[in-house]
């Protein structure tokens, strides 16, 4: 077992996807978080590879926190506190650490300018 | 171009092809090209395409594998009456034969999570300035991906650009939560056996991202960003994969790489007939003339023991 959990913050609801694949992993992860109060947490468990190379960087994305991670061999148990507002509205999920910071001018064709080796 | 008369008295057919109108099997019977840079077209545009396509069309259009747009079966006669009425929305033919062709891109970061760098706006800036070029001696074909995974197939172009981000780490941040290296496909990320901390591994990393978009506590931060560069590629009957020469290239540098490039490309294939950037590079003592020319211009940005392209097969 590797990693830390903020033992503070207690999961209201376990999920288990495990046994699912691409796109119901991630449905059932998005109606778990769905289903709690802004701020309460979710148990989630994924398997490695695919499920843990997509679903924490959905869930950053999707403006949710993970706030611990447990490593059970193949099986990756995460403490997820369901956030606010969509980080993806904002603009910061454009671009891995924002390089735009999500307040880049958008051009005439409505594109994101960003600035290419200037971040 | 003007649908002129070649010294034969009949149509000016290479005039006709270099303007984007391609001459068919069926007798005075054209394709008609559209310009459509990185696959993006206004839906005003669209609409006249779609109105020209029904009155002087044959019912359909042609998707091109290149993001374009081909309207089939417009006679000799109509081809300035539609040139003139996609002209009115602003909607110009393509090109053909040996010069600058439409560059392609996909979506880039404007709406793709896996985007890094603006595939659409540079697809625009490259079209304004290099579309049509022509004295080269064979076609000259670009593409902008955003990210490595190459969905616009960049690396089978004369000139593709990836975008690429190269990851920063910040250990103070870091929670050794070991999710960054699950979330790498590359294995690029090694975790400490002890403490669980990650370490990078920068010969396996293809600059991707995923590390900064996975981690929980941002402790993978972007650094430098910018474009991948690979030149020689080709499609066709013998396909070639681009050999990379450049990461992390800025947006100001792209049109004087394609520049410099360019300039190569027509000087050394004089004298050697029909043939692609690739082939050229392909030979030991070109590719060593190419870094050689090209090193000015790279700067900082050069890869180091740049590989030549090479056939996917060999012959």
């Amino acid at each position: 077992m590797g990693g830390s959990v903020q033992r503070e913050i207690r999961p209201v609801l376990e999920l288990d996807v495990t046994s699912t694949r691409c796109p119901e992993t991630w449905t059932q992860v998005l109606a778990a978080l769905g289903g709690v109060a802004a701020g309460e947490a979710v148990h989630v468990v994924l398997s490695a590879g695919e499920q843990m190379e997509q679903v924490p960087a959905a869930l950053k994305a999707e403006g949710h926190r993970i706030v611990g991670v447990l490593r059970d061999g193949r099986r990756y148990h995460l403490l997820v506190q369901r956030g606010g507002a969509s980080a993806a509205a904002d603009g910061r999920a454009c671009c891995p650490g924002g390089a735009c910071g999500g307040a880049a001018p958008k051009s005439d064709r409505g594109a994101i300018e960003h600035k290419a080796g200037e971040a | 171009v003007a649908i002129s008369k070649a010294a034969t008295g009949g149509p000016d057919y290479a005039a006709l092809k270099a303007g984007g109108m391609i001459r068919q099997r069926q007798k005075d019977r054209f394709t008609v090209r559209l310009k459509v840079p990185g696959g993006r077209m206004p839906l005003e545009r669209l609409a006249r395409v779609l109105d020209v396509a029904r009155r002087h069309g044959a019912g359909y259009i042609h998707l091109t594998i290149r993001q374009g747009i081909e309207i089939p079966y417009v006679s000799l006669a109509d081809l300035e009456a539609v040139k003139g009425k996609l002209a009115e929305v602003g909607q110009e033919t393509a090109s053909c034969g040996a010069r600058v062709r439409v560059p392609t891109a996909c979506g880039g970061c404007e709406y793709n999570p896996k985007g890094l760098v603006d595939t659409q706006a540079m697809a625009l800036r490259v079209t304004e300035r290099f579309f049509g070029r022509g004295n080269l001696a064979h076609k000259f074909k670009m593409a902008f991906s955003g990210c490595p995974n190459d969905c616009p197939h960049a690396m089978s172009n004369d000139l593709g650009f990836l975008g690429g981000v190269e990851p920063k780490f910040i250990a103070r941040a870091c929670t050794a939560c070991g999710i960054c290296a699950a979330a790498c496909k590359e294995g690029a990320i090694a975790l400490d056996p002890k403490t669980n901390k990650p370490r990078w591994l920068r010969e396996k990393c293809i600059y991707c991202g995923d590390c900064i978009r996975s981690c929980p506590v941002d402790a993978w931060q972007a650094g430098r960003t910018g474009w991948t560069v690979r030149v020689g590629g080709k499609h066709g009957r013998h396909p070639m994969t681009g050999a990379k020469i450049a990461e992390f290239l800025p947006d100001r540098k792209v049109p004087q790489v394609i520049e410099a490039v360019l300039g190569w490309y027509r000087k050394a294939a004089e004298g050697k007939g029909r043939v692609r950037i690739g082939t050229l590079l392909a030979a030991p003592a070109a590719w060593r003339r190419f870094l050689r020319d090209l090193a000015p211009v790279l700067g900082e940005w050069a890869v180091r023991n740049a590989r030549p392209p090479h056939l996917n097969e060999p012959l």
